[in-house]
């Protein structure tokens, strides 16, 4: 009489077609279709601004692919986001040790303390960094107090460099809580038997805690890696000339210059690199770790 | 003896880099923004001329500024709303799948949440035209609900992954029907996850710039009235007076659910 594991949740789920139906539905007509459709206007020509014909060409690929200004586009967005992702791993580390090892009581607080502030109002605080890299900023402020400049300088803000910082400011504990639930999981034992073993600090960081970390460090990339790729607002407000992304490009194709084949080409590009990411993190990870 | 002492100089040193970091590079920018928003003048920038609430005041006559708080709640209760409605069950169907299965529904649900968002917003618009439909909250709301049914369907489902169903036997074998157990002894160990899944449906719509800037036509929502007002110097003091009320109010509300054990599931 009693049901099974399996026939009780087969009644709350599998079972009742109406369970999935909706979202799956809503999902294909709202996210599948018009992601198809954009795949579908990036092979149509290009007449003139906003005007365009259907067509199965491959030209606007190839004016992406052989424009010396397109593709640096691309790598530029590739380069700054790997920046910023690896001065996250850098910086976001010790943070992540440091909660794992001596404070994880805590560990929640600590956590929480750093979630809150990055997850309300991301425009505004984008904009904030000028107060401290722009021109009269504290930055320069203090670099001219101490001596190391004569007059405030316009180099910190509007580049490249000012977006990674952004994305740092944005992103950072994202990538440390990946890398703490990583290190919280390596027992305290294994470091005890290292030490008694006469391994140096030195090693058993490289030889234990790096490579049982790997999990927390993929998460974190697949974490950050792909949004930021896809970023125009931080570039926008920030980046100037030399931080110009994909982002930019496409969203100025689509609304200014009325170039949707060349917009939609890109976005295929842009979504293609995201997705190439997804399935190397999921092909080491394993599925589970969409949803663990 | 001497391990220990090391131990105890590596953790002032790491706490000490922590506080600095953490201070640095996420609070810094936030205390400024609070900081000018109670600034004398007009600008941004140091040295400090002097307190005073004019930007305060003067946020009481954006009509714009009060139109688009009141949109974004609104926006961001129906999507919450619609994503639970829509993603509940899903995450009872994905707890229940097995095997091959499970990877095909959690791949379907999950691709809308991994990639950039960018590409919704871009994709929707273009759809949107081609289809006919006049951009409004409507496709804002269409747009918002596409990566939150995700967010609802894979922080409830891992839940329900973890649940011990033998609390339900239990719970049948002392005579429960099948309404109380999910009643009495589901629904408060899923609670957590339903509410956090809830509370980040909300932050996120309320918050989102990237999808709606594409998607809502000529209507408003708070972060495109920002995008729009923050590159004019007139009205960047008023932004910011606004946006300092909103992180610390935002804040404390977070702050209060977390107290409440709300967001456990979070972390």
């Amino acid at each position: 009489m009693l049901p099974s594991r399996k026939g009780l949740l087969t009644w709350l789920g599998r079972r009742r077609w109406i369970n999935w139906i909706p979202s799956t539905t809503y999902l294909l007509l709202l996210f599948y279709i018009p992601i198809a459709m954009l795949m579908y206007y990036s092979f149509w020509r290009y007449l003139k601004l906003f005007r365009f014909e259907p067509a199965l060409t491959l030209e606007n690929y190839l004016r992406f692919f052989t424009s010396p200004i397109y593709t640096r586009v691309l790598l530029n967005t590739i380069f700054i986001v790997g920046v910023a992702m690896a001065l996250l791993l850098i910086v976001g580390f010790p943070i992540a040790y440091f909660i794992a090892r001596y404070v994880r009581s805590s560990a929640d607080r600590i956590i929480l303390l750093m979630l809150i502030p990055v997850e309300i109002n991301y425009l505004i605080r984008i904009f904030a960094w000028r107060t401290i890299l722009g021109e009269n900023g504290i930055l320069n402020s203090f670099l001219v107090a101490v001596g190391v400049i004569e007059k405030p300088l316009p180099i910190f803000f509007y580049n490249w460099f000012a977006i990674v910082i952004v994305t740092m400011h944005e992103w950072l504990p994202y990538v440390v809580i990946p890398l703490y639930i990583s290190l919280r999981s390596i027992p305290r034992s294994l470091y005890e038997a290292a030490h008694d073993l006469g391994a140096s600090r030195l090693q058993t960081f490289l030889k234990i805690t790096l490579p049982l970390c790997k999990p927390g460090i993929l998460t974190a990339i697949f974490i950050v890696f792909i949004p930021a790729l896809g970023e125009f607002a931080i570039p926008a407000l920030v980046g100037g000339k030399s931080g110009y992304m994909i982002g930019n490009m496409i969203e100025n194709q689509l609304l200014a210059a009325g170039n949707w084949p060349l917009a939609t080409a890109a976005s295929v590009i842009l979504l293609a690199t995201s997705l190439i990411i997804v399935g190397i993190m999921v092909k080491i990870l394993g599925m589970e770790a969409l949803y663990r | 003896m001497s391990v220990r002492k090391n131990w105890s100089i590596a953790k002032l040193l790491l706490g000490g880099y922590t506080a600095s970091v953490v201070s640095l590079l996420i609070y810094l920018p936030i205390f400024l923004l609070i900081l000018f928003s109670f600034h004398a003048k007009a600008f941004f920038s140091f040295p400090f001329a002097g307190f005073s609430l004019r930007w305060y005041m003067a946020m009481f006559e954006e009509e714009f500024l009060f139109r688009s708080l009141g949109n974004s709640l609104i926006i961001a209760s129906i999507v919450t709303a619609a994503a639970m409605v829509l993603g509940l069950p899903a995450a009872f169907t994905f707890a229940s799948l097995r095997g091959r299965k499970k990877d095909v529904f959690i791949m379907f649900m999950a691709v809308p949440f991994v990639i950039p968002w960018l590409l919704i917003g871009v994709a929707s618009l273009i759809f949107y035209i081609t289809v006919g439909m006049e951009l409004s909250f409507l496709t804002v709301v269409l747009s918002h609900l596409t990566y939150s049914i995700p967010v609802v369907v894979i922080i409830v489902g891992s839940r329900l992954l973890t649940y011990n169903i033998r609390l339900n036997e239990a719970a049948m074998d002392l005579g429960a029907d099948q309404l109380q157990v999910f009643r009495k002894i589901m629904l408060p160990q899923i609670f957590p996850a339903v509410a956090a899944a809830a509370l980040i449906t909300f932050i996120w719509s309320f918050d989102n710039f990237i999808i709606t800037y594409f998607t809502i036509g000529s209507d408003l929502t708070f972060p495109i009235w920002v995008w729009s007002s923050i590159r004019y110097p007139k009205k960047l003091p008023i932004v910011n007076a606004v946006s300092a009320i909103i992180v610390i109010v935002g804040s404390l509300i977070i702050y209060l659910l977390h107290r409440k054990g709300l967001l456990e599931e979070i972390i």
